[in-house]
């Protein structure tokens, strides 16, 4: 805090130094110019002298300048000249004037050097408030406040505490001893905003009325002002930070109610249309089954059992759901063969890929890749359900399955509606829907993210593909190398 | 009118094909649309009695197509929805629908809610002056109601209800329609009317506490429960 001013040299003896060096200045200019002033005219010069190093240097080196300008002037100007005579009565003005004169420039030049201290000590403790503030404001946890709090005081001991129901909890970081914590208890209790008892200070931390803790710093290491005003800026943060809290807390509260919602809307009407269907079909052939043509019975009991199993489908979608949620303990992980896997996912999906042509891509040598059987099933059921249901008659998905490096890459690309640029990441969130239709669980894409993740691997998607239409999913999985299995690395079985 | 031509709008081929031929079954022409847009066409060129309409269409809100349709016709329109939220319905309802009904509905309620929508479609047709169904007599012209034989004495306001409940017997009325009858403004405390309908009830139910002639729909509206045999 001690900034030297530019007028004041740092160190004491150069202050002595330059005085005594100004002092036989003056003193010279005094003796060169005695035959022309005169001794009486000449000691006014020397006074020059001292007062010029008192208001410079300070006291001492003005005394000390009197001193030495008194012997000066007596050997050199003084008559008799080069003779040190103290007989006259006349001899001892010079000293005392010079003393006197000293005593007052070094008096006066010091309550300056005072006042400019304080005045640039105001400053410093000015700055370094407006730096805390500012350091507070990003403050995003209490032990950053702590932080922010403690790096103007010069101890380095400082600490924080909050009123947690009625007792004080230390901010991480602080001293959690027990004089501090009762200390902190009294700055909360007492009339006064602060108390300072066993050299220690407690202040109150106020955010409006009331207190959200205490700080408590040693005494001496900055002053009750500064502390108080630090202490006040400390509870404005921690205050926000709790409010920061609560609100992040009420927004996954909002969030969670969300996804609730979301979720009883979702399966609720996705029990509730093949539900419908299927008891409509089968009313219809209780009540009119005789007036019905065998064709328009055959519509009726097929559509019971194409949307029984779209029933299956969606329970499959929301138990895996659940597998992958309850984490990676409950998966069974074995050796997979991939392009296999793919052509029987196909071959399942056969009735609804109707008039669009798939088309499978795979290297001679079968990939294998570790992962959860019924999970890489449904993933891949999932992905090209999506693809027939957004791609028209007489289009062509293609699934090229390929090694890339240690990943398998399994690409699967329609040439469909494709998926607006701003949805491309929401697909994959629970319950989303592109907003074109309403086919769907909304659980397809999670499930086929969840799963590769949960896999190791990552899935991507792109749209559109070529001329503004079509959508690629990539998924990559680590491959296993065909060595490591001959090696018995890998000893499940296929 | 016993059977007329339905036109069915929903894009869930299974529902289409399970629905159509019992519509069919008990004489009803049917025309299928599968989005908003063909649902709109098919109403200005096939011209149907009846709509059955889904809410979530691919490429419109339903309730956007009700409000379409309501700017030229008054075609009765059935609501068929598989989101059950009161207000939903009730916004379905707002926008000029008939009546709703549930997903997964029970065959025979549909058909009988399609007969009353139908018989409504005769009313808008050749205006009635009487309403005659299970014993309910009303006079449009006298204002007389009997009930089994004996005359009623209704006050004007409970006349008015009766009456719009009347109008649209067997299909469901919202409170908003029901207060904007007996109040002349639709945003009347609705506690009113469960009041008047408390009294109507105590008029003309067997059992005033077991209602089975005016009957609730839990936060929609009422629904006179006569099976228009009429």
């Amino acid at each position: 805090m001690d900034r030297p001013l530019l007028f004041f040299p740092a160190s004491r003896w150069l202050g002595l130094a330059l005085g005594l060096g100004l002092t036989l200045c003056f003193a010279l200019l005094g003796i060169v110019l005695t035959p022309w002033l005169g001794e009486g005219y000449a000691s006014l010069v020397f006074v020059v002298g001292i007062a010029a190093v008192g208001a410079l240097y300070g006291l001492l080196p003005a005394l000390v300048s009197a001193a030495i300008g008194a012997l000066i002037f007596d050997f050199f100007v003084s008559e008799p000249v080069f003779e040190f005579t103290f007989t006259r009565t006349t001899d001892l003005a010079p000293p005392l004037v010079f003393t006197a004169c000293a005593l007052i420039s070094g008096w006066l030049s010091g309550r300056l050097r005072d006042e400019a201290t304080r005045a640039s000590r105001y400053n410093l403790q000015l700055e370094s408030l407006l730096d805390v503030s500012r350091q507070l404001q990003r403050a995003a946890s209490d032990e950053e406040v702590w932080r922010v709090v403690l790096s103007p005081v010069r101890g380095g001991r400082l600490g924080l505490y909050r009123a947690v129901e009625g007792r004080m909890a230390p901010v991480p970081g602080s001293p959690d001893d027990a004089v501090w914590r009762e200390i902190a208890q009294a700055a909360c209790r007492g009339d006064q905003e602060w108390v300072a008892r066993e050299g220690l200070i407690g202040l109150r931390l106020l955010a409006g009325a009331h207190a959200v803790g205490a700080m408590v710093v040693a005494q001496g290491e900055a002053d009750i002002g500064f502390l108080l005003a630090c202490g006040r800026m400390a509870a404005l943060a921690l205050e926000r930070i709790d409010l920061a809290l609560q609100l992040s807390e009420v927004h996954a509260a909002a969030r969670t109610e969300e996804l609730k919602t979301a979720l009883l809307a979702s399966v609720s009407h996705d029990l509730r249309t093949p539900l419908t269907t299927i008891s409509t079909s089968a009313a219809s052939l209780l009540a009119f089954g005789p007036q019905f043509d065998s064709e328009t019975s055959r519509e009726l009991l097929k559509g019971i059992v194409d949307e029984a199993s779209r029933l299956n489908h969606l329970t499959t979608n929301l138990l895996q759901m659940t597998r992958l949620q309850a984490g990676e303990q409950k998966l069974h992980v074995s050796l997979l063969p991939v392009a296999e896997t793919v052509h029987a996912v196909v071959g399942r999906l056969r009735a609804m890929v109707g008039r669009r042509r798939v088309e499978i891509i795979a290297p001679p040598q079968e990939l294998l890749i570790h992962a959860d059987t019924a999970l890489f099933d449904l993933a891949l059921t999932n992905v090209l359900q999506n693809a027939v249901y957004y791609s028209p008659d007489g289009t062509t998905i293609r699934v090229d399955c390929s090694a890339q490096g240690s990943d398998c890459v399994i690409a699967i690309t329609d040439q469909g509606v494709g998926i607006p640029l701003d949805q491309q990441e929401r697909v994959f969130e629970r319950f989303y829907r592109v907003e074109r239709g309403r086919r769907g669980s909304g659980l397809g894409l999670p499930i086929a993210r969840g799963f590769v993740e949960a896999s190791g691997g990552t899935i991507a998607l792109d749209s559109p593909v070529s001329e503004g239409r079509g959508t690629c999913v990539t998924i990559r999985l680590p491959l296993v190398e065909p060595a490591a299995i001959q090696h018995g690395a890998v000893d499940e079985g296929l | 009118m016993k059977s007329g031509h339905i036109l069915l709008v929903d894009d869930e081929p299974g529902i289409v094909t399970a629905l159509r031929p019992a519509l069919r079954a008990v004489g009803h022409e049917v025309t299928v649309a599968v989005d908003g847009n063909a649902a709109l066409a098919a109403i200005t060129l096939a011209d149907p009695d009846v709509v059955l309409l889904d809410l979530g269409l691919p490429d419109m809100d339903g309730k956007a197509v009700i409000r379409k349709v309501r700017e030229s016709s008054a075609i009765p329109i059935i609501v068929i929805s598989a989101r059950h939220q009161e207000s939903e319905k009730i916004a379905a309802l707002d926008e000029g629908a008939d009546d709703y009904v549930d997903k997964p509905f029970v065959l025979g309620e549909l058909l009988a809610r399609v007969r009353a929508a139908l018989r409504r479609r005769q009313h808008l047709v050749e205006v009635p002056d009487r309403f005659e169904a299970d014993g309910l007599s009303i006079d449009f012209g006298t204002r007389e109601v009997v009930l089994r034989g004996e005359v009623v004495k209704l006050s004007p306001k409970e006349y008015n209800l009766l009456r719009m409940l009347a109008d649209s017997a067997g299909q469901v009325v919202t409170q908003k329609r029901l207060l904007a009858a007996g109040w002349g403004r639709s945003e009347a405390d609705p506690q009113y009317l469960r009041v008047y309908i408390g009294m109507l009830r105590q008029k003309l139910e067997a059992q005033p506490s077991q209602p089975e002639l005016i009957l609730t729909e839990p936060g929609v509206g009422y629904r006179l429960a006569i099976a228009a045999g009429a």
